[in-house]
C-alpha cells in the first residue's frame, strides 16, 4: 500500500512538474510563430517593392552603405587547427571591405554535426550558418518543414553573381529548388572533372602480364587472375600479389564499378540507381535490380578464386594504403595515386568504363554540378535588411576575385597581404607556395586556418574549372593566373580519368527534394533495408551464404522490408524530374 | 489503556509532539540532503518535460509543447521494424555475456590483490591492472585489430604453430561476442576492483584474528569472512548492472562492426546512431531511447525485488 | 565453524599453495594488462608504416618522436591541461560536497521519507528530458561558453550515491556514535567527527571516480563551449586527431606537396592514436603512485574499527 502511494506521489510530482514548468520552448514558440508569419508576409512585400536602398548591388563589396550588424556561425575546414577569427586573413578582409559588422561564431568542425543539430532542433539560430553542407533532405526538413531557413528567391535581386549563374545554366537552379519552388540556401558548385569511382590499375603490372586496361568484366577477371598467378610485381614471389584490394566498409564503391558495367549508374553511394539498360533510364533498387544476381555471382567468383583481398570486408582505409605501399596491389580504389603511392604515382592508370557483354555501350557516372545544395543559409528569424545584406554577402563568394581569395588567400607582398602569409607562384615547380605561419602544419593547414574558411558557397574546394580559365584570362600576371595559364587539368591521374572515363559520362539523377511525408517514409524504411542488404551482400560474396540456395528467400524478405514502396517513391520523383526537363 | 494515573497521561505524546521531537533530532539529515536534492531538481527534473518528445512529432519551430501528439506511434514503429528482434537480441546477448563473465572477474581479482602480502607487489599489480581503463576506445580497437590480424596477428601466429592460422576473426559472426566481452573484461576488470578493495578495507580485523586462531586457511577466511563483508556491495552493484542491461556503449561495438558481422553487431546504440544521421528522426530516436530505459527500469525493479526477497540488501 | 580444524601442517601447506595461486594470478593479470600498455608506448614512438603493417611487436621500429611533437607544439594543448586540471579539482570537490553528506543521510536508518527520496533520485537514472531541454536550460542559466558549465551542472551522481550509501550503512561505527551521543554530541558532530574520518576509503574511491570522469570528459565542452580558451584537454586532443586523420579532406584543389603532407599526417594519425593516450593520461599515471599513498592511507583508516 505504501509502495503504491509512493509510486503515485512520484507520478504526481513528475507530471506536476511537466505541466507547470514554464517551458522555455513555449515562450520561444510564441515569439517564433508570430515572427515567423511576420517574416513571410514582409518578404512578399519586398518582392514587389523597390530594392532596399542600403544594399550595394553594383559592386561585389561593400555589401551595404550604412553599417549593418550580423551574426554568422561558421564551420571552418577540418584541415584547420585552432581556428582563431583574430588570426584569419579572410575575416579581416571582410571586415575591411564589406562594411558589415560581422560577429563570427566558430563551430568546431569536430563537433559541428552535434552543435548544428542542436541549434536546429532547439530553433536557436544565428542570422546565418556558413560551412555546413545541407543536403536536399535537410532542406525539406528544416527549410520547407520547420521553416527555419529563409527562402532566398526574393533576395536574388541582391545577388547578381548567383543570378547570372542561374541564367547561364538553368539546371543549377532546378537542382537547388525545393518542391515548394523555394531556394533555401546558397549552393557550392563542383568541378566538371570531379571524379567519381576512382579506381586505378598498376600499369607496370599490366605490362608485365601483357594485358590491356580491361573493357569487359571477363577481361577484368582475366587480368586479376594474371596478376595473381604471374608474379606481376616481379619480385620473384608469385604468391604475394593481391589482385584487387580495397576497404569495403569505408569506400564501398566496388559494387558501383561493377554495376556500371551492367549499365547502372549511381552517384551518391546509396542503393537507388538509374538503370540504363532500358530505352529510358529507370529507377532501380540495387538489390532488386535484374542484374543483382549476376553481380553477386561475379563477385563471388572473384572471391573464391582468391582475386579479392581477404581482408576487404574488415580492413580500414589506412591498412589498404599500407598494402599499396608494400607494392603488392594490382587494382584499388584511391583518392589519387600520389596520395597512396607518392613514389610510384606515375605507375597507376585509371580504369576504363567496362561492360558486361561486348557490344553494349559503356556508361560511367558523372559528378553533379551542384556539390553542396546549401552551403550558406539565412535564418528565417532575421530582419529583412539583414537577410538582404547577408544574401549580398554570400553572393560575393561567386565572384571571380573572391573565388581566388577564398581558395588561395591574398597574393604575397600585395597591399591585401595584411599578415604576410600570402601565396606566390613558383615557376620551377609550377605550383603555388605559401609564406607559412610558424604554427602551421603544412600548406593545407596554413590555408584553412590562417587564410580562408574554405567551406563557403561558390567554387572553392571543388575546383570549378571555368573559373580557373577565366581567372587566368583576367589576371594573367597574378600568381594564380600564371599557374592556371598552364592548363586546368595537369595531374596524370586526372588526365587518365578524363581519357578513360570522360567519353562515357552520363548524368545520373540528382538528389531529390521530397515532401515531408515521403521523406519521413523513406527515412523510416532505408536504415533497416540498407543494413539488411549490406549484410547479405557481404555474406553472399564471401560465400558464407549460398547464392543459389538463398537468393529467392532474400528477395522475398526484401519485400517484407518495404523495398517496393521505397522504390516507388523514388520512381515518382524521378518521373517528375524528367517531366520538368 | 486509559488509566487514572496523571503521570502517564502527561507522558502520552501526540503525533505532533512526536514529529517535533523527530525533526529536532533528524533535521540535520535533511540539511545534508539539500544540496543533492536541489542539484537533481534543477538539472534533472526541470528539463524532464522533454520526455514527451518521444510521444510527439517534434518540430523545432513549434517547440515541444506545440508539436503534434502522436502517442505510441514511434514505439510501435520501433517494435514493428523488421530488424527489431535482431537488434534486441544482439543488445541483450552482449550485455548478458558481459555480465556473466565480466561481473565476477573484478571480484576475484580484488580478493587476489587483497591477499598479496608484499606491499610493493600489491602496489604494482594495482597500478598495472588499472591502466587499461585509461586507454581510449580507438586505441583499444587498434590493439584488437593488431592481435587478431589475419596474417600478422599474435593469435594467428600462435595458431600457425599448431598448423592452422590465417583466420579472419573480425569477419566471423561467431567470434564477435567473444571478442567484445574479452576486451571489455581486459579493459575494465582492474578498475572494477577498486570499489571491492575499498569494501574489503571494512573487514573487521577482530573477526579475521578469531578465524585465524580457529585454524581457518586463507581460502576459508576469504569465503567466510571477506566475502560476506562485501556481499552487500556486490549485490548493490549487481542490481545496478542489471538496471543497465540495454546500455551497451556505442563506441567499441561501432568500431568493431563491419558488413560481415553486422547481423550480430547491430545494437540499439549503433542503430540509433545511423538513424540520427538521417534527419527528421528526432522523435523516433527519442522514443527508442525511452523504450531502452523502460526495459532497463523494469529489469531493475525485478532484480531489486528478488534481492529484497532473498537477502537484506536492496535499493529500497 | 563446525568442521574439524586442520592440523598446523595441513594449514601451512594449503596456505603455501594458496599463496602460489595468488601470486600466479596476479602475475598473469599484470602481464595481460602490461603488454598492451607497453605496446602503446612503443607504437607511439615508432614509424607509422611499421605500426600499420603490424611490424611493431616488442621494440619500437624506426624511432621517431613525430607523433608527440606534432601534438605538443600546439599552445592549446597546454591550455587544455590547465583547464582540465581546474575542472577536475573544482568539479570533484563539488561532486563530493553533494555526494558524501547525501549518502550519509540516505544511510541513516529510520529517516522518514527516505524511500520517497530514493525514488526521486533513481527515477532520474531512467527518465531524462534529453539533450534539447537540457541545452535550453543551460542557455537560460547563461552557462553557454562559461567554464562553470564543466563544473556545476549535474554534479550529483545517483549511481555513486547508492554505492556510498551502502558503504556507510555497513561500516557505521555504532558503538562509537552511541557513546558520542551520550556525551551530548549532535548528529552533525557525529557525522563530521566520527563517521567522516572513518570513511576515508569510500571518499577516496568516489574522489577517484569523479576525478577520472572529469579528466576524460569532453562532450559537454563540445556542446556548450565555443571559446577555445576554455577547452578541456580531451577536446583539444580529439580535434588534433581528427584533423590529422583528414577524414573529410577535399583533394580537388591541392598541390602535390599538400597531398604528400596530408598523407604523411594521415599515417602519423595511426601512431598519434597511441601517443595521445600517453599525453592525455601521463599526469594521471604519474600522479597515481603519489595519490595511492593517500588512497592506501584512507583505506587503512577505514579499516580501523572501534
Amino acid at each position: 500500500m505504501k509502495k503504491l502511494l509512493t509510486g503515485l506521489l512520484v507520478l504526481c510530482l513528475v507530471f506536476g512538474l511537466v505541466a507547470c514548468t514554464p517551458s522555455p520552448a513555449t515562450t520561444a514558440t510564441s515569439t517564433q510563430t508570430t515572427t515567423g508569419t511576420g517574416a513571410t508576409t514582409s518578404t512578399q512585400a519586398t518582392t514587389t517593392s523597390n530594392l532596399l536602398a542600403n544594399i550595394c548591388v553594383d559592386t561585389t563589396y561593400p555589401c551595404v552603405y550604412d553599417k549593418v550588424a550580423v551574426e554568422i556561425a561558421f564551420v571552418p575546414s577540418s584541415g584547420s587547427t585552432n581556428f582563431n577569427v583574430n588570426e584569419n586573413w579572410m575575416v579581416t578582409y571582410f571586415k575591411n571591405v564589406t562594411n558589415l559588422d560581422i560577429t563570427w561564431t566558430l563551430i568546431d568542425p569536430a563537433g559541428s554535426n552535434e552543435r548544428i543539430s542542436l541549434m536546429l532542433s532547439s530553433a536557436t539560430l544565428p542570422d546565418a550558418i556558413q560551412g555546413k553542407s545541407f543536403n536536399t533532405s535537410d532542406i525539406v526538413q528544416y527549410g520547407l518543414g520547420e521553416e527555419l531557413f529563409r527562402p532566398i528567391n526574393d533576395l536574388l535581386p541582391y545577388c547578381p553573381q548567383l543570378s547570372a549563374l542561374f541564367d547561364q545554366d538553368p539546371l543549377i537552379r532546378a537542382a537547388v529548388t525545393c518542391t515548394d519552388g523555394n531556394i533555401y540556401g546558397f549552393p557550392g558548385l563542383s568541378n566538371v572533372y570531379s571524379y567519381l569511382l576512382r579506381f586505378f590499375i598498376n600499369s607496370v603490372w599490366l605490362e608485365k602480364v601483357g594485358l590491356e586496361n580491361p573493357k569487359t568484366l571477363a577481361d577484368l577477371k582475366t587480368m586479376l587472375t594474371a596478376f595473381r598467378d604471374e608474379d606481376a610485381n616481379g619480385n620473384g614471389n608469385a604468391g604475394d600479389e593481391i589482385p584487387w584490394s580495397g576497404s569495403w566498409s569505408e569506400a564501398g564503391s566496388e559494387r558501383h564499378l561493377i554495376f556500371a558495367a551492367y549499365g547502372y549508374i549511381n552517384q551518391f553511394m546509396q542503393n537507388i540507381m538509374l538503370d540504363f539498360n532500358q530505352s529510358e533510364p529507370q529507377i532501380a533498387y540495387i538489390a532488386t535490380s535484374s542484374h543483382y544476381k549476376d553481380y553477386l555471382k561475379f563477385m563471388n567468383g572473384l572471391w573464391q578464386d582468391g582475386l579479392l583481398d581477404l581482408d576487404m570486408f574488415t580492413q580500414a582505409e589506412t591498412q589498404v594504403q599500407a598494402t599499396v605501399l608494400n607494392g603488392t596491389v594490382g587494382m584499388v580504389a584511391m583518392s589519387a595515386p600520389y596520395v597512396y603511392d607518392p613514389d610510384h604515382q606515375d605507375d597507376w592508370i585509371a580504369v576504363t568504363a567496362m561492360v558486361a557483354e561486348t557490344g553494349k555501350q559503356p556508361v560511367f557516372p558523372k559528378a553533379n554540378t551542384v556539390a553542396q545544395t546549401a552551403y550558406f543559409v539565412i535564418s528565417a528569424e532575421t530582419t529583412d535588411e539583414k537577410a538582404a545584406a547577408l544574401a549580398n554577402f554570400a553572393d560575393g563568394y561567386y565572384s571571380l576575385e573572391t573565388y581566388g581569395f577564398a581558395t588561395y588567400g591574398p597574393e604575397a607582398d600585395t597591399d591585401l597581404d595584411y599578415f604576410g602569409w600570402g601565396h606566390y607562384y613558383d615557376a620551377e615547380k609550377n605550383t603555388i607556395l605559401y609564406k607559412l605561419h610558424p604554427n602551421a602544419n603544412g600548406a593545407w593547414n596554413h590555408r584553412t586556418t590562417y587564410l580562408t574558411f574554405w567551406n563557403v558557397p561558390g567554387m572553392v574546394g571543388n575546383g570549378y574549372d571555368p573559373y580557373r580559365l577565366a581567372y587566368a584570362e583576367k589576371y594573367p600576371d597574378s600568381a594564380i593566373g600564371q599557374q592556371f595559364k598552364n592548363g586546368i587539368v595537369s595531374r596524370k591521374d586526372e588526365i587518365s580519368q578524363q581519357q578513360n572515363q570522360g567519353p562515357f559520362y552520363v548524368n545520373s539523377m540528382p538528389s531529390f527534394f521530397m515532401s515531408m511525408e515521403d521523406l519521413k517514409r523513406t527515412n523510416e524504411l532505408v536504415t533497416p533495408l540498407d543494413d539488411y542488404v549490406k549484410s547479405m551482400e557481404a555474406q553472399f560474396i564471401t560465400g558464407n551464404i549460398s547464392i543459389d540456395a538463398e537468393f529467392d528467400n532474400f528477395q522475398t524478405t526484401l519485400k517484407t522490408y518495404g523495398v517496393e514502396e521505397f522504390t516507388q517513391i523514388y520512381t515518382k520523383y524521378y518521373a517528375a524530374y524528367k517531366a520538368n526537363q | 489503556m486509559i488509566t487514572d494515573n496523571p503521570m502517564q497521561r502527561i507522558r502520552h505524546k501526540t503525533t505532533l509532539d512526536r514529529l517535533k521531537k523527530y525533526f529536532r533530532q533528524y533535521w540535520i539529515f535533511y540539511l545534508l540532503l539539500l544540496p543533492a536534492l536541489l542539484d537533481v531538481f534543477i538539472f534533472k527534473y526541470l528539463p524532464i518535460y522533454g520526455v514527451q518528445i518521444g510521444f510527439r512529432d517534434y518540430m523545432a519551430r513549434r517547440g515541444i509543447w506545440g508539436s503534434d501528439w502522436v502517442g505510441l506511434k514511434y514505439f510501435f514503429q520501433f517494435v514493428n521494424s523488421p530488424n527489431f528482434l535482431q537488434i534486441m537480441r544482439n543488445t541483450v546477448l552482449l550485455s548478458v555475456y558481459n555480465l556473466l563473465f565480466g561481473f565476477p572477474i573484478p571480484i576475484i581479482l580484488a580478493f587476489v590483490i587483497n591477499e598479496i602480502r608484499r606491499h610493493s607487489f600489491k602496489k604494482i599489480t594495482q597500478m598495472i591492472t588499472y591502466m587499461p581503463h585509461f586507454i581510449s576506445m580507438v586505441a583499444v580497437v587498434g590493439l584488437i585489430n593488431l592481435v587478431l590480424d589475419r596474417q600478422s596477428g599474435l593469435v594467428n601466429i600462435i595458431l600457425k604453430g599448431f598448423g592452422s592460422g590465417g583466420i579472419s576473426f573480425l569477419s566471423m559472426q561467431s567470434a564477435y561476442r567473444t571478442i567484445y566481452v574479452v576486451s571489455e573484461i581486459w579493459q575494465h576488470a582492474g578498475w572494477g576492483t577498486i570499489i571491492y578493495l575499498a569494501a574489503l578495507a571494512g573487514v573487521d580485523a577482530e573477526v579475521v584474528e578469531a578465524a585465524r586462531i580457529d585454524g581457518a586457511s586463507r581460502y576459508q577466511k576469504i569465503r567466510y569472512v571477506d566475502f560476506p563483508t562485501i556481499l552487500p556491495t556486490i549485490i548493490i552493484l549487481l542490481i545496478l548492472r542489471a538496471g543497465s542491461v540495454l546500455n551497451i556503449g556505442f563506441e567499441k561495438v561501432f568500431l568493431l562492426q563491419n558488413d560481415l558481422n553486422r547481423d550480430v553487431s547491430e545494437i540499439i546504440a549503433t542503430y540509433t546512431y545511423r538513424l540520427g544521421i538521417l534527419n527528421g528522426q528526432f522523435s523516433y530516436t527519442t522514443a527508442i531511447g525511452m523504450f531502452n530505459n523502460l526495459v532497463n527500469a523494469t529489469v531493475l525493479l525485478f532484480v531489486n525485488g528478488l534481492a529484497r526477497k532473498f537477502g537484506e540488501t536492496s535499493l529500497w | 565453524m563446525a568442521r574439524p580444524a586442520k592440523t598446523r601442517e595441513q594449514l601451512k601447506n594449503s596456505d603455501a599453495s594458496f599463496n602460489i595461486l595468488i601470486h600466479l594470478t596476479a602475475l598473469v593479470a599484470i602481464f595481460v594488462c602490461a603488454y598492451p600498455i607497453y605496446y602503446t608506448i612503443i607504437a607511439s614512438i615508432s614509424d607509422p608504416n611499421a605500426v600499420i603493417t603490424g611490424k611493431v611487436l616488442l621494440w619500437p621500429v624506426n624511432l621517431t618522436w613525430d607523433s608527440y611533437r606534432s601534438v605538443l607544439r600546439y599552445a592549446l594543448v597546454w591550455t587544455g591541461y590547465k583547464n582540465t586540471l581546474l575542472y577536475t579539482t573544482a568539479g570533484t570537490v563539488w561532486n563530493l560536497f553533494l555526494l558524501i553528506p547525501a549518502s550519509y543521510a540516505m544511510a541513516k536508518g529510520g529517516l522518514k521519507g527516505k524511500k520517497l527520496i530514493m525514488v526521486f533520485f533513481v527515477f532520474t537514472m531512467y527518465f531524462s528530458g534529453g539533450t534539447i531541454p537540457y541545452y535550453l536550460l543551460i542557455k537560460q542559466m547563461n552557462l553557454i561558453n562559461n567554464p562553470l558549465v564543466m563544473i556545476l551542472p549535474g554534479g550529483f551522481s545517483v549511481f555513486n550515491m547508492i554505492i556510498t550509501r551502502t558503504y556507510f550503512a555497513n561500516t557505521f561505527p555504532v558503538s562509537l556514535a552511541e557513546s558520542a551521543r551520550i556525551d551530548g554530541a549532535g548528529e552533525l558532530r557525529v557525522f563530521i567527527q566520527i563517521a567522516l574520518p572513518l570513511s576515508g576509503a569510500i571518499v577516496a574511491v568516489m574522489a577517484l571516480y569523479h576525478a577520472v570522469g572529469h579528466w576524460n570528459s569532453f562532450f559537454s565542452a563540445l556542446l556548450f563551449l565555443n571559446d577555445s580558451r576554455y577547452y578541456p584537454l580531451q577536446l583539444v586532443l580529439r580535434q588534433v586527431l581528427i584533423q590529422n586523420q583528414g577524414m573529410t579532406v577535399d583533394t580537388g584543389n591541392m598541390s602535390t606537396d599538400e597531398m604528400a603532407d596530408l598523407l604523411r599526417r594521415k599515417r602519423l594519425a595511426e601512431t598519434m592514436k597511441y601517443s595521445l593516450i600517453i599525453i592525455a593520461n601521463l599526469p594521471i599515471l604519474v600522479a597515481y603512485p603519489f595519490a595511492q599513498k593517500y588512497f592506501v592511507k584512507g583505506v587503512m583508516i577505514g579499516s580501523i574499527k572501534g
